[in-house]
């Protein structure tokens, strides 16, 4: 579970998007005569809008049932809190950082500090992650050829 | 050679046999693991498949995903947690069936049904797609515009209890597919100057974040209990199947009819096929007092239903490039990237291909039949394979794979994001199928306005002035007012009453 919101507060955010969407779609250039770029994101923005008072009018009956923002028992769980974090901040630090570390230091951390997280062993999950980067690895640079990124390790690319 | 000759060397090549038997198992393994479900077997075979040839790339698609439908029903049988959602609907009723000593009635039951739903969906599939498709070539822009209209308000109306999260998780989609220069006039829309954002938000990187890195974080936070069998050791579980099929012909009819029916309906796929089925089942039983209490009847029929249901999820997705369900929408992905698009014309100029997918479907079930046995007989070794431990893996799968399909590290961010919103949609109840119909067939939808309306000089009566546009037209229309006179005629109700 996760952390789950009362539909007044999904519907504010959801017509936060909308707002977002029809004000950027704003600048959209128009083409006089044909319905422009412009059009579709307008629709969608208002679709959103529209939803969002659909969703704080049928949450607002039963606003008192349900808590504004309930957030979850792995909240307090530091292991299931702690599991969410290295997924996030794995993914993330992965994506920004890759290209200038290289594939053979984030797959490798990526997955032991996960395997860690969710209660394996670290005397496991080392040799594991180490496995497991060396087995996709070779399958997907060596065997399908996708150039992942060396990092550090450019000069000893092969 | 004529192109069924062709089709069967295309499909009876090692390598195409090889990765259909390897789909197989590895579809097995991914159902009967609950968490790990058939849309999300799927999303992870697209980086592999992205580096084959297309026959036996949509060949392991279609084998992984009919085997995951099945080997769900074996954990929903032997521990009431369904392996996929396409099992929820008679988890309960298999687990009670286990309970009162009939593992192997209830387990052979949910593979022999499976089968034949599956062989009567691929059969309609194979009658239907090319009939509709020589229909679909005098389609304009017109009729497309409405199909896919009707297509997006299934979508709204079958895959989802609350309409307001239905059409905001479709509206969301709709505006994921806005983003990039992709747009009739090239014009760029919410790039923010991100290069990578230019063609669009990649479909594949998007996909795996809502069916896969969704379902780690929701497998990361549940505090489930560790998995427990009912049962570990079968006798025969073939015993007394050729029974209950003389016993339920009509079910067994009546759900892969309506299986295939539910699937080839936008949005909607083997979950709520076997559950409509299932409660058809009881509402035309002798014996509706059962249902609940370990009667295999309902679990023949819906059993059945959910099979058939992807099959049919794939005539829309053939016939007019609009997905009957989540799977087909990652497929038709592969189809594009395979420069197989889908529509009618590819049924004259490449019968071949169509006919191999056709034979693979068939081979996939009768393939199901062995494996399945393989699977349910060894089922108490796969559990042994620790979750905590295959979670990373997939994680590091799914990163690898977002990455691979543009070589670009922008798409590891758009497969988070899109996880983390899966995640926090489906505890929210908005449902997720929609947003993908929305972003797959955003691009289409917009197409075919912008042309219908140049077309008709922008007069909007022309959207209803050939004969089946018009239909369809009037049928979305209708489909719209439904909510509409319901409430109406609640409140009336209510009035009165």
């Amino acid at each position: 579970m996760t952390v789950r919101v009362n539909d007044v507060v999904s519907g504010v955010l959801v017509g936060a998007l909308g707002i977002a969407a029809l004000t950027i779609a704003q600048s959209f250039p128009e083409i006089p005569g044909e319905p422009g770029p412009a059009l579709f994101p307008r629709l969608a923005g208002a679709g959103l809008l529209v939803v969002a008072v659909a969703l704080v009018l049928g949450g607002w009956g039963g606003r008192n049932a349900a808590p504004w923002v309930e957030w979850p028992e792995w909240f307090s769980h530091p292991r299931c809190f702690a599991a969410v974090v290295v997924i996030v901040a794995g993914l993330a630090i992965t994506a920004l950082y890759v290209e200038t570390l290289g594939f053979f230091i984030c797959a490798p951390l990526l997955v032991g500090a996960l395997l860690v997280a969710l209660s394996v062993r670290v005397a496991v999950a080392i040799p594991v992650a180490l496995i497991a980067t060396a087995v996709v690895h070779a399958i997907f640079y060596s065997g399908l050829r996708v150039a992942l990124p060396w990092g550090l390790f450019e000069r000893f690319a092969w | 050679m004529d192109p069924v000759h062709t089709a069967f060397a295309l499909v009876f090549d090692p390598y195409v046999l090889v990765v259909i038997l390897a789909s197989a198992f590895y579809g097995l393994f991914i159902g009967a693991i609950p968490g790990l479900t058939a849309t999300m077997a799927t999303a992870l075979l697209v980086p592999v498949t992205f580096f084959m040839p297309p026959i036996p790339a949509v060949a392991a698609i279609v084998t992984a995903t009919a085997m995951a439908i099945f080997s769900g029903d074996i954990p929903g049988a032997l521990m009431r947690i369904p392996g996929t959602p396409a099992s929820a609907a008679y988890a309960d009723e298999a687990y009670a069936m286990t309970k009162k000593g009939q593992a192997e009635l209830v387990l052979g039951a949910g593979l022999v049904f499976s089968v034949i739903g599956g062989l009567i969906g691929t059969t309609i599939l194979v009658f239907a797609a090319p009939s509709l498709a020589e229909v679909a070539l005098k389609f304009s822009s017109f009729e497309y515009f409405w199909l896919v209209v009707l297509g997006l308000t299934c979508a709204i109306f079958i895959a989802s209890d609350n309409l307001a999260k239905g059409f905001a998780s479709l509206t969301l989609g709709l505006l994921v597919a806005t983003v990039g220069m992709e747009n009739p006039a090239a014009y760029p829309r919410y790039t923010f100057d991100r290069p990578e954002l230019a063609g669009g938000i990649t479909l594949i990187p998007m996909l795996v974040g809502l069916f896969a890195v969704s379902e780690i974080l929701r497998f990361a936070v549940s505090t489930a209990p560790t998995l427990k069998l009912e049962q570990d050791r079968f006798g025969s579980i073939f015993r007394g199947q050729w029974k209950l099929l003389k016993q339920y012909p009509m079910a067994t009819v009546r759900g892969s009819l309506l299986g295939t029916a539910v699937g080839a309906l936008p949005g909607a796929g083997a979950d709520i096929a076997a559950w409509i089925s299932y409660a058809v089942s009881k509402k035309f039983s002798k014996t509706p007092e059962k249902f609940g209490t370990g009667h295999v009847e309902g679990i023949v029929e819906s059993g059945a239903a959910n099979n058939s249901a992807l099959s049919g999820a794939w005539i829309p997705a053939l016939v007019f490039g609009i997905p009957g369900d989540s799977i087909t929408a990652i497929a038709i992905g592969v189809l594009y990237l395979k420069n197989m698009n889908p529509g009618p014309t590819i049924f004259m100029e490449n019968p071949q291909n169509i006919y191999a997918v056709f034979i693979v479907f068939f081979i996939a079930q009768l393939l199901m039949l062995p494996l399945g046995w393989i699977a349910i007989k060894t089922y108490k070794q796969v559990l042994k394979v620790p979750r905590n431990v295959l979670m990373p893996l997939i994680l590091l799968f799914c990163t690898v794979g977002a990455f691979a399909i543009n070589n670009s590290v922008f798409d590891i961010g758009v497969m988070l994001a899109f996880g983390v919103l899966g995640w926090l949609l489906e505890a929210n109840r908005f449902p997720v199928a929609p947003v993908i119909l929305g972003a797959v067939l955003g691009h289409m939808l917009e197409e075919n306005f912008i042309t219908s309306m140049i077309k008709a000089d922008g007069n909007v009566w022309s959207f209803f002035e050939r004969p089946i546009a018009g239909t369809l037209g009037v049928v979305t229309l209708l489909v719209w007012m439904v909510p509409i006179v319901l409430r109406l005629s609640r409140k009336g109700r209510v009035a009165h009453g």
